[in-house]
């Protein structure tokens, strides 16, 4: 009944799972505007259908390191409310985004640990691989790169490609 | 060739080896019935993405992120193309009920000089005969007719509660064209009356005809008294 889909991907040896129905669109890993003195994390800025979109590695941001460029590394296009409730588009680069899932929100549990000093770890739910942490990507990007990235990227893509 | 797997190995290829596509010795079998519901399977061709990106691939997408989404095309329109002399026409395909050998069309008397042609014989029922030619004004109606109609198909159409039957030279079959191809008909050089043209679009480097199923139905009653 409370079945829903998810789009899996990876970050280093974990799989984690975004909720389908935000995700516009999975796209290839494209040639990124670069943007100098981005914040970490930050992979640049491309063009997606005639409107600048940030990117955002989350292998990066989670890992330390930049998400490799593979066929199965994959732009997920999701639609992103900031904290003022404004909608925006944003780019998610995630390692093995080639997978979808169908589960039942019962089958996440909440395992009470946290991840930062304040954050906790988002529901998990397990399967024949191990765990799979269902994440929403506002609790990886902290507020000031979600500012920083819709207050100026408008100006950034100056040129077309 | 597609670039090799970052590990440099193919992927093992078991079910031409022991699979469905082998000689079928493979204990999953049992379980899977076939090896693509097979993990195995699956994640084989996982792995087929674990290949570098090529730079002219990232060029290309991001080319092609960069234009406005399209939005898929409309549904064809389909229709059925036939020729009257030498002037090509459609009607939908809906309004098509049979295409018909030629057969001898009874005349009725008195009515040589319209439309009508006479009836004509179709599965035991006899149906009024038109010349679609002459409502068209593409044959003067003091063009002597043969009985046997110039055509050699019987087009056997049906529009709301009526049904007729029109000869042509020509049968080519179905052909589908999407919304936008349908251009206006040009008034001055079209030889079939515009009025019963809906548009016109191209095959084969002919202008096409496209006709107004409900006006030339419309014609077609009022003219069968004439």
């Amino acid at each position: 009944m409370n079945d829903v889909l998810f789009l899996l991907f990876r970050l280093g040896n974990d799989r984690y799972a975004i909720e389908a129905r935000r995700v516009i669109e999975v796209i290839p890993l494209l040639e990124l505007k670069q943007w100098p003195q981005a914040p970490k994390g930050v992979a640049g800025i491309f063009n997606y259908r005639g409107r600048p979109v940030p990117a955002v590695d989350l292998c990066e941001l989670t890992q330390g390191r930049p998400a490799r460029a593979l066929l199965s590394t994959r732009i997920i296009v999701v639609n992103h409310p900031d904290a003022r409730g404004a909608q925006h588009v944003l780019g998610l680069v995630a390692e093995h985004a080639t997978e979808m899932l169908r589960k039942n929100i019962g089958d996440f549990v909440d395992t009470g640990l946290k991840d930062g000093p304040t954050r906790r770890l988002g529901p998990t739910c397990m399967d024949a691989h191990g765990a799979i942490q269902w994440v929403d990507e506002k609790r990886l990007i902290s507020e000031p790169i979600s500012d920083l990235l819709f207050s100026n990227s408008a100006q950034l893509l100056d040129a077309p490609y | 060739m597609a670039p090799p797997l970052r590990n440099g190995r193919e992927p093992e290829d078991c079910w031409s080896r022991i699979g469905d596509a082998g000689d079928g010795s493979c204990s999953e079998l049992a379980k899977f019935i076939r090896c693509r519901n097979c993990p195995v399977h699956a994640k084989a061709a996982a792995d087929l993405l674990d290949r570098a990106l090529a730079p002219e691939y990232r060029r290309e997408w991001t080319e092609h992120f960069a234009q406005a989404k399209k939005p898929a095309a409309p549904a064809k329109i389909s229709s059925v193309l036939f020729r009257i002399q030498s002037e090509w026409l459609a009607l939908p395909t809906q309004v098509f009920q049979e295409i018909a050998e030629n057969r001898l069309i009874h005349s009725v008397p008195h009515r040589r000089q319209g439309v009508v042609l006479g009836l004509a014989n179709i599965r035991g029922e006899l149906l009024i005969c038109a010349c679609l030619g002459r409502l068209l004004g593409l044959q003067s109606p003091a063009q002597p007719e043969n009985l046997r109609a110039t055509g050699h198909r019987l087009l056997v159409v049906r529009w709301d509660a009526d049904r007729f039957v029109f000869p042509v030279d020509e049968v080519q079959g179905i052909h589908r064209f999407q919304a936008q191809e349908l251009r206006e008909p040009p008034t001055s050089t079209a030889r079939a009356n515009p009025a019963y043209t809906k548009g016109i679009f191209l095959w084969r480097q002919q202008s096409v005809g496209f006709l107004h199923p409900e006006r030339l139905f419309a014609a077609l009653n009022r003219n069968l008294a004439l």
